[in-house]
């Protein structure tokens, strides 16, 4: 999806993020901050090393405690 | 009345009983009672607790139990800070009857280091979406101009400790919401390394980039509350394990042989200084090259790489956090929040992935250019101007100076670099090594010691 997303695929979209019963008013902001994301999206390098590690790696010593 | 004090100076009177912490507290009551109303920095004013926990110091301290610095030191906690039995907002009607069954990590240790909590300081709603004007508070104005955005999200954070209505402070800091208040009101804020100062109990905005750390007068306050808040706390799956130096030690005033890196491309080309910031920049250069530091300048990969990679991370994890409100209460939301949050849902986890992993190779190749310098310095900003609201997209089209460090987790402290012709604030940002907080804590108190900047405090207080 690109910033040129046609309000029937945001329809598809908002059902995926649980979000179709918005009311009107609010899909309208959420066609137009969407079209702000997907721009930013488009600019993240895709083409990447197998082995490029993302920044969060987990760590289970960091998860004793109580939950 | 004691006056406008520095928290160091306060704690220096009140160590050798020449000032009560209850006449410190009637002081800065006052002035809240003056002006507060219009100011809107206090969210939440907890008056009667005060003033009992200042007669408590009191009395410790005439009975020979002082306990440092902080104590008998009125402060107050961004209301995103969780606080036992004190309404917690986040400015959000979301939140509008929170109240926590416990206290914030930072909260603890200042309570236990014998501060004097007056309160809950304005936020942007979640720490995220401002100024806004349909949310449960207005928002809070600049006191150097009430006709000004004091910045945020640490909004009433910054605006109280520069009108000396709290000598301390503490707020968060996911893309600039500590260093942009703390410049917009002319004080002191380090965003201290990713770690280095507990979130929990701090309500988040985004867990990836969200940093707590404090704010006041001068650097120097800004170094004797690290040296309380800072510390590893095992509750915190994002706190570090790194031993606290003694940040007031730290402060010699010597910074001969220091290397300053500059990012000219930054200020230059890709989000060019005004003038009249260009010229503050290059006379606080000035200054450091007189007491024996050098400069030279530094490349660093573009500011839009930082503010792509921060931001599709941040409205993921954002939508994560809020998603059941936005499906079910949205319109409790203020609509700038709303607006900056609800396209997190459309985000394909792979993005959030890539984004993550853009995130490892800007944060390297930020330690890499810090490997040839002490430290950074370069602008937190272009002084305050006129608080109105600002178009909604304007935080993902928006770039800033401060954003590239939260991607990194450096440490960055923004101070007071003079005033513009309207009398408003300029500030500069030191930018250190990770866990050095000691040297950008080191450089910033010896621009204030060499600068007059802090003898100047708002009209409106006076």
């Amino acid at each position: 999806m690109s910033e040129d997303t046609t309000p029937e695929e945001l329809t598809v979209l908002a059902k995926q993020a649980g979000l179709d019963q918005l009311p009107e008013a609010y899909r309208a902001e959420l066609l137009a901050a969407w079209r702000q994301v997907a721009q930013m999206a488009a600019r993240i390098p895709q083409a990447r090393p197998y082995a490029d590690e993302p920044a969060h790696i987990f760590d289970p010593a960091r998860f004793t405690g109580e939950g | 009345m004691p006056g406008f004090l520095s928290l160091a100076e306060a704690a220096r009177r009140i160590e050798t009983r020449d000032l009560s912490p209850v006449e410190l507290l009637t002081d800065c009551l006052r002035r809240i009672e003056a002006v507060d109303d219009r100011l809107c920095s206090f969210v939440t004013l907890t008056r009667e607790r005060a003033l009992a926990e200042a007669k408590a110091a009191e009395a410790a301290i005439m009975a020979g139990r002082y306990r440092g610095p902080m104590h008998g030191i009125p402060y107050n906690l961004k209301d995103i800070f969780e606080t036992r039995g004190i309404r917690t907002t986040a400015q959000s009607k979301q939140l509008a009857d929170h109240v926590p069954e416990r206290d914030c990590d930072a909260q603890e240790r200042l309570s236990a280091a014998g501060g004097v909590l007056l309160g809950k300081s304005a936020t942007w709603e979640f720490a995220h979406g401002g100024p806004s004007w349909d949310v449960l508070f207005p928002p809070c104005r600049n006191p150097w101009d009430l006709e000004k955005d004091p910045a945020g999200s640490s909004s009433g954070s910054g605006a109280s400790v520069a009108a000396g209505m709290v000598l301390a402070t503490m707020g968060s800091d996911t893309g600039g919401s500590i260093r942009g208040p703390a410049a917009a009101n002319g004080i002191a804020g380090l965003k201290p390394s990713y770690g280095r100062v507990s979130r929990r109990g701090v309500l988040p905005n985004c867990f990836s980039h969200d940093h707590a750390g404090p704010l006041a007068w001068t650097v120097e306050d800004v170094a004797i509350l690290l040296g309380i808040v800072a510390g590893h706390d095992p509750r915190d799956p994002g706190s570090a394990d790194r031993p606290v130096p003694d940040y007031r030690a730290a402060l010699t005033g010597d910074v001969r042989g220091l290397r300053i890196g500059v990012p000219w491309r930054w200020i230059e080309e890709e989000l060019p200084a005004s003038a009249p910031t260009r010229a503050a920049l290059d006379a606080a250069l000035d200054v450091f090259r007189g007491l024996g530091a050098t400069v030279q300048p530094v490349s660093l990969p573009p500011l839009q790489d930082y503010e792509d990679c921060k931001k599709i991370i941040a409205v993921a994890e954002l939508f994560s956090i809020h998603a059941r409100q936005l499906r079910e209460t949205p319109e409790l939301f203020g609509a700038s929040l709303r607006f900056r949050i609800i396209a997190g849902g459309l985000v394909r986890a792979e993005t959030y992935v890539q984004a993550m992993r853009q995130r490892s190779t800007l944060a390297r190749r930020m330690q890499a250019a810090l490997a040839e310098v002490d430290v950074l310095m370069l602008p937190t900003g272009e002084p305050a101007k006129v608080l109105k609201p600002v178009p909604p997209e304007t935080l993902f089209t928006r770039r800033s100076y401060t954003t590239a460090f939260n991607v990194g987790g450096n440490p960055a402290l923004a101070l007071c670099m003079g005033f513009d012709a309207e009398g408003m604030p300029f500030s500069l940002q030191i930018v250190g090594h990770l866990f050095d907080e000691a040297t950008v804590l080191r450089a910033g108190d010896a621009y204030e010691r060499a600068t007059p900047w802090r003898q100047r405090r708002p009209a409106l207080v006076a």
